[in-house]
């Protein structure tokens, strides 16, 4: 299912490549001094949060988080409830203001901003219940990824992802809540964004559903994502970071 | 139009079609109001050729704030007015793609049925002719400026009433010019141009400034 674009897509040779090219580089650089720095490579992202401070009706829910992130890796934040989890997911979806600190995704084009190489999955599906699974995801493939990328995947194919090709046509005010929320991860698919901010993705999946959305999840690290997820239960996530929030009640 | 926003406009337009039909709606309200207004000033066919256009300004109205209330309240209880936040399409055009789906589905069929109640109301010709006009003309700015008062009240349960008091003011000035022009084009000493032009006016001035004010009300509130 995994995409690869070329020869050196695969970390096995990556480190072989850079070296060559930083030797070209090299030799390159004694005759002619007027090169322009290289350009960051996609899949270099790194997501830096330094000191994040957000208020919330006046009281301070997050202080000081700090982390980094770089491309293929995950963050699982945890803490108890009110610990400041959505909050934090919020604030890094850019839809909270930040109340000291900063968040920066380094590496990506220059003229996008972070909210707009993310995506966000809270405890609303965001589709509606009047048009179907299939005219839902048309929708947010059209309006969440306006440039075209090799790494979106079409409609039909990220339904089959999340196994739900059977009921593309229903509406879906009729589908059961695991297969809603299965229509919802089925968005972060068809339109591809670095950044996956995930809050309780897992939320009345069955148990075939959560580990398809795992090998979605590795799939998309492997093409360089970034994942950030806050949850109670496990994800199937391998060599996760892990962030604990709590105590700031 | 690009394809995010003509994406917004389809999903727009078939929400409003499917959902109880807010469109249909609309317009079975705005037949009710009208026809319920002879009951209570009588049938005078004299008196109801005068105040016709007044009657249907007044219901046409009300239909578009009836439907407005769930303009971006469904949007924020389902989690995509979230998503709107996340897009490269800027809030503000999302907002006016929004309205004009909107007035597409609720605001032009009270357009094309204002002629056929017209009839009830003992209008003559020109007279119906201008009050389509200005309906065309001046609906767009009640559905615009309505949308300040969505906007305003989204987080608001049962917003609706709240919604009206808010915008109700605001279309003062549309009312009068578009009450005057439909009343100049049915004869009369006021010519039937200067009123209209003012209309167009106070819509294209709600075409500029309103989708700004309402993305504004929608940020503030989002966070």
């Amino acid at each position: 299912m995994r995409r690869e674009r070329g020869p050196y897509r695969s970390g096995r040779h990556a480190p072989r490549l850079a070296n060559s090219i930083a030797k070209l580089y090299a030799e390159r650089m004694s005759i002619d001094v007027s090169q322009p720095v290289q350009p960051p490579v996609d899949g270099a992202l790194r997501l830096c949060v330094d000191n994040l401070g957000v208020l919330r009706g006046g009281r301070r829910v997050l202080d000081r988080v700090s982390f980094s992130l770089a491309a293929g890796q995950a963050l699982i934040v945890t803490g108890p409830n009110g610990a400041g989890k959505s909050t934090l997911l919020r604030a890094l979806a850019g839809l909270l203001p930040r109340a000291g600190g900063s968040i920066a995704l380094e590496g990506g084009p220059p003229d996008v901003e972070l909210p707009q190489q993310a995506h966000y999955l809270a405890h609303n599906d965001g589709l509606k219940s009047a048009l179907t699974v299939e005219e839902n995801l048309d929708f947010w493939s059209r309006y969440l990824a306006q440039k075209p990328d090799a790494r979106s995947r079409k409609v039909d194919a990220a339904l089959a992802i999340v196994g739900l090709g059977h009921v593309a046509g229903a509406p879906f005010g009729v589908l059961s809540a695991g297969q809603k929320r299965r229509a919802a991860l089925a968005r972060l698919l068809v339109a591809f964004r670095p950044l996956w901010l995930l809050d309780e993705p897992l939320t009345a999946l069955d148990r075939a559903s959560r580990e398809r959305f795992a090998v979605a999840m590795r799939d998309h690290r492997g093409q360089g994502g970034l994942i950030v997820a806050a949850t109670h239960e496990p994800l199937g996530l391998e060599e996760a970071a892990s962030l604990a929030l709590g105590g700031a009640s | 139009m690009s394809a995010p926003l003509a994406a917004l406009f389809l999903r727009e337009w078939r929400v409003a079609r499917r959902i109880g039909g807010s469109g249909a709606m609309g317009v079975v309200f705005f037949l009710t109001l009208v026809a319920i207004v002879p009951f209570a000033v009588g049938p005078d066919p004299n008196l109801l050729a005068r105040i016709g256009p007044a009657i249907l300004w007044i219901a046409a109205l009300l239909a578009t704030l009836l439907c407005l209330d769930r303009l971006f309240q469904a949007d924020a209880e389902d989690g995509s007015l979230d998503l709107f936040h996340l897009s490269e399409t800027p809030l503000e055009l999302a907002v006016l793609v929004k309205c004009a789906a909107h007035w597409a589905a609720t605001g032009l069929p009270l357009v094309l049925a204002a002629p056929f109640l017209g009839l009830m109301l003992q209008q003559e010709s020109m007279a119906l002719l201008g009050v389509v006009a200005t309906l065309l003309v001046g609906t767009p700015a009640l559905t615009l400026i309505g949308a300040i008062g969505a906007a305003a009240t989204v987080t608001v349960r049962r917003g609706g009433l709240l919604l009206a008091l808010l915008v109700l003011p605001l279309t003062i000035p549309v009312l009068i010019f578009g009450v005057s022009a439909a009343e100049a084009a049915g004869g009369g000493a006021v010519p039937f141009y200067a009123p209209f032009a003012i209309l167009c006016a106070i819509t294209l001035a709600a075409l500029a400034l309103c989708p700004f004010a309402a993305a504004a009300a929608l940020r503030y509130l989002g966070e």
